[in-house]
């Protein structure tokens, strides 16, 4: 009897042992089946699992669509939990129905103890995000409190709350570690460290974490106020906290995908799991670019088993290794309309 | 119109079958469009009702009865004068923007190419093949095409879609002597006259407003991206907000000089001018609104649904097509 397609998944996810295009086209044939709105938009495409016999030719949904239809191979009203994207700027969120987390967590885990705890250190971890009471529907809230309780040792806390960095309890959090020598991890939003270290710079704080120390950000470099370069930031980093390049990791995720991506130290090049592949997709031409050309990220993550695994994402990148780097995101009217921004355009004129 | 039929024989046919094909797009009860909304839905990121108000939109301007109308009022469709075929490159999700120029190039009797963009690449398929289903033979004529490298040199005429950038890098690719016809990003706004910010007046003026602004998500070119106002909100404004994913800026102005002073900033990207309130005030100043380069000025609420002989960009494509 053949083993259930979720089983082989899951086993892909927590042992890196699996066909990728063999489920990838299995998981296609799935989402193809029970996810009718996918399905449609493959049919208008005149693709089926009958004529797609490579992954790089899945139908990928313009991301933007998890803002208008539900994508799910489920009744979405059964979701385990609906994850929705935190940008401000937009009143329709994109909302990630997962009809279990077992694929979500599996992935998370695997790739965060490679990534965050190769060295499988217990150490306290310090969140800089809003904890999952607080923001319920965000992926990262969930995330790093999955992590901190799989892992966290005493003294987990986080401290963001109602939106704000708790910056006295964290300072003395800090303060009392580095008396005690002993290492943490701290994870958090780009945005959150950023503010922290304009705390420290204000109340005049610098701290020394211990050796084995880490520290994780995630959500990109750029702020409404300022750009902050990778360089820039490790920097501060090493200044305020102590914690060295090769100690600090940088996180790309979304909440339409269940897994995640890292990049460790000065470098920008992402890597992702064995079960995520990501091809760079040439806006004007609509097939893959050619190696050292930037284009749209398209990634193929089997762990979105009961959504859509093939996402054609507004980020662009370009292939590098066995990985990618990162260019910022295409521009809105580029990607979306015929309009000129008024405002935009005020300004350059 | 019968001169212009003897003239063009295929012309009634052309337009029959694509009269059906809009008919098939405006039927909500037609199980094949039911499918495509859920596709377009998709592809394009844009919630059901958003997709089907611009269906309807487009396509109430290509029925049959309307499509031989418009042929028998431009003198362009006299000449026999036409590439044999023409290459649209299409834009990004405002989804249904390059239909009238695909039409237009279908009632020259042109073979049209449809090279989707890479962000949507739906609509054109599945306008294809409503019109396969009507007829095999005709749906010929119109080409879905994937990008190569030479794509550009294999047309005498080419229609494009794009950010001014897009269109310089297009153009640079063509044929010499092929025809260019480029229609670049441009602007909207909306003035309410004060006549119009009564009340009781503005109140009927929401749900008109409400369908140009919540179209494409306020990105395409014909939606307003503020609105002038020339008196106070009286709250009406602030209760489209909760229903529209986004809102337009909304600016008073106080006289017409000011308001032309901060209109001039945007001229070369300027498009369409929606209007509430008197005809007559803004016909008043249609003159220096054309000068300006409104090429569209029409009642709020009509924004979203230009014309077949709208001249976008003050392009007329039959002449285009056809001059000699």
């Amino acid at each position: 009897m053949t083993e259930p397609l979720d089983r082989r998944i899951e086993r892909f996810l927590r042992t890196d042992e699996g066909d990728f295009e063999t489920l990838a086209l299995d998981v296609f044939a799935h989402q193809f089946e029970k996810n009718l709105p996918y399905q449609a938009f493959c049919r208008a495409q005149e693709r089926t699992p009958a004529n797609v016999s490579q992954w790089q030719e899945v139908p990928a949904v313009p991301i933007a669509a998890f803002k208008s239809a539900e994508l799910a191979t489920f009744p979405v009203n059964h979701a385990a939990a609906v994850f929705h994207s935190s940008g401000t700027t937009q009143k329709t969120p994109s909302r990630h129905f997962l009809k279990t987390l077992t694929p979500y967590e599996a992935s998370l885990s695997s790739g965060f103890a490679r990534w965050v705890l190769p060295d499988q250190a217990a150490l306290p971890f310090l969140v800089l995000a809003p904890s999952p009471a607080e923001a319920p529907r965000s992926s990262l809230s969930w995330m790093l409190d999955v992590v901190a309780r799989r892992w966290g040792a005493s003294g987990s806390a986080c401290f963001v709350q109602r939106g704000r960095v708790d910056d006295w309890h964290l300072f003395r959090a800090l303060t009392e570690h580095q008396v005690s020598g002993r290492p943490v991890a701290l994870l958090g939003t780009t945005l959150a460290f950023l503010t922290l270290f304009d705390q420290c710079t204000k109340q005049k704080k610098v701290f020394q974490c211990a050796p084995g120390s880490r520290l994780m950000d995630t959500g990109g470099m750029k702020t409404q106020a300022r750009h902050v370069s990778r360089e820039e930031f490790l920097r501060l980093v090493w200044t305020y906290l102590g914690i060295p390049e090769a100690g600090c990791i940088n996180e790309y995720g979304m909440c339409e995908m269940s897994s995640q991506f890292y990049a460790r130290g000065a470098s920008t090049v992402f890597q992702g799991p064995v079960w995520v592949r990501t091809l760079v997709i040439d806006p004007g031409t609509g097939i893959p670019a050619p190696e050292g050309k930037a284009g749209l990220l398209r990634h193929f993550d089997l762990a979105n088993l009961d959504s859509v695994m093939a996402i054609q994402t507004e980020d662009l990148g370009e292939i590098q290794g066995s990985g990618f780097i990162l260019k910022g995101r295409a521009s809105e009217a580029e990607l979306k309309g015929c309009s000129v921004d008024m405002e935009a355009y005020l300004k350059s004129s | 119109m019968s001169a212009l039929l003897e003239q063009r024989p295929g012309l009634q046919a052309t337009a029959a079958i694509l009269g059906k094909a809009a008919d098939v797009w405006l039927d909500p009860a037609n199980a094949w469009r039911k499918q495509a909304v859920e596709a377009l839905q998709v592809s394009t990121g844009f919630s059901r009702p958003m997709v089907e108000a611009a269906l309807r939109a487009a396509f109430e301007e290509l029925t049959e009865e309307k499509l031989l109308a418009f042929c028998a009022a431009e003198p362009g469709f006299q000449h026999a004068n036409h590439p044999e075929k023409v290459l649209h490159v299409l834009a990004g999700n405002v989804f249904t923007s390059w239909l009238p120029g695909a039409v237009i190039t279908l009632l020259l009797g042109t073979t049209c190419g449809l090279k989707p963009s890479s962000q949507e690449p739906l609509f054109a398929s599945l306008w294809k093949r409503s019109i396969q289903d009507i007829d095999p033979v005709f749906a010929q004529r119109i080409q879905i095409i994937r990008w190569e490298e030479s794509l550009l040199r294999q047309y005498p005429a080419i229609v494009a879609y794009g950010s001014d950038a897009t269109l310089a890098s297009l153009k640079a690719q063509t044929l010499e002597g092929s025809r260019f016809i480029g229609y670049g990003h441009k602007m909207s706004v909306g003035i309410f006259w004060k006549e119009a910010m009564v009340p009781v007046e503005l109140a009927s003026w929401m749900n008109p407003l409400e369908r140009d602004v919540s179209a494409f998500d306020l990105k395409g070119c014909l939606s307003p991206q503020t609105l002038y106002l020339e008196a106070e909100d009286p709250g009406m404004f602030e209760e489209l907000f909760t229903r529209v994913r986004v809102m337009p800026k909304l600016k008073l102005f106080e006289s017409w000089g000011e308001l032309k002073t901060e209109l001039q900033g945007y001229r070369p990207y300027l498009s369409t001018l929606g209007f509430a309130g008197p005809a007559e005030r803004t016909q008043s100043y249609e003159p220096e609104l054309r000068e300006l380069g409104f090429s569209r000025i029409c009642p709020i609420g009509r924004m979203q649904q230009p014309s077949l002989s709208w001249r976008n960009g003050g392009i007329s494509l039959v002449e285009e097509l056809t001059r000699s």
